[in-house]
């Protein structure tokens, strides 16, 4: 039992993104009613956090300290951060088929209104395509690709 | 030839002159940006990405120096440094008062930092 809970969070923390419950459960070889239970006891412990999106479950690691800058809080408290984490939302939704999608693995895409409007291997043709087709919007661009990498802004600053 | 700023920081830092705009209705906002080769991502300041009603186009999850992970908002901007003009390149924004320019746009340049001098040279050759 330990090991297929030490499974699911070693999964989440490769996968360093939110993960739905059955790619969870796929990926550690166990039933969707099984990995539930065990990434419920890993959110007990405080190690991972959940969402739902619509009846969708999703679940990744806790991240250290706070999760959102104040920049993220401040901005999802309007409309415009509101529709940029919709379309993200559908983004994480219709992420294993993309990936699964040779029009769209590897390339930054383009969604907008819940659909991939467009996708590119250049990301700034690609947002220059939307932003000339559809105006300036809020619009959520990512690579599809199977690991995210974290960019670090390491240089501790001294305060004057 | 740009010179450190040992005003504003201690020991003196390279900055550049850096000119940040909205891609649609092209408003800029001028300022000094640190050049940081340690950044993997060029950052502005949140005062700025309001003041051009920048649109929100993705979130990044960006580590701090202690290892810290936080989700910011990414911009598409366009921009210029000393000069040289850069279209639709991606920017975070933080609570900074002053930008860094990180190695997204500086792998772009050469960028020659003189420490005993403390001055800097830019050219895209």
């Amino acid at each position: 039992m330990k090991a297929t809970k030490d499974a699911a969070f070693r999964f989440l923390a490769r996968k360093r993104d939110w993960v739905l419950t059955s790619d969870v459960a796929r990926a550690v070889g166990v039933s969707r009613v099984t990995i539930v239970q065990h990434l419920k006891e890993l959110l007990g412990q405080g190690l991972v956090e959940r969402r739902r999106i619509g009846r969708a479950g999703m679940w990744r690691m806790k991240q250290s300290g706070s999760a959102e800058s104040s920049a993220v809080l401040t901005l999802r408290s309007n409309e415009t951060t509101r529709q940029l984490y919709a379309e993200r939302d559908a983004y994480l939704r219709m992420r294993t088929k993309l990936l699964a999608d040779p029009r769209y693995a590897g390339k930054f895409v383009s969604v907008l209104r819940a659909e991939v409007v467009d996708a590119d291997s250049d990301e700034r043709e690609l947002v220059r395509r939307v932003y000339g087709k559809y105006g300036y919007v809020v619009v959520y661009v990512e690579k599809v690709q199977e690991e995210k990498r974290i960019p670090e802004i390491p240089s501790p600053e001294r305060t004057r | 030839m740009i010179r450190y700023d040992a005003v504003e920081f201690e020991p003196p830092a390279p900055v550049a002159d850096l000119e940040v705009s909205n891609p649609a209705t092209h408003a800029g906002e001028k300022g000094k940006a640190k050049i940081d080769t340690g950044a993997d991502i060029s950052v502005i300041p949140e005062a700025w990405a309001a003041k051009l009603r920048l649109l929100p186009a993705g979130v990044f999850e960006v580590s701090s120096f202690e290892g810290r992970v936080t989700e910011t908002p990414i911009y598409y901007v366009n921009v210029s440094m000393n000069g040289f003009r850069f279209e639709l390149l991606r920017m975070i924004s933080s609570q900074r008062t002053n930008a860094l320019l990180g190695r997204d746009i500086l792998n772009r340049l050469n960028v020659t930092l003189e420490g005993k001098t403390l001055t800097i040279r830019v050219s895209d050759p």
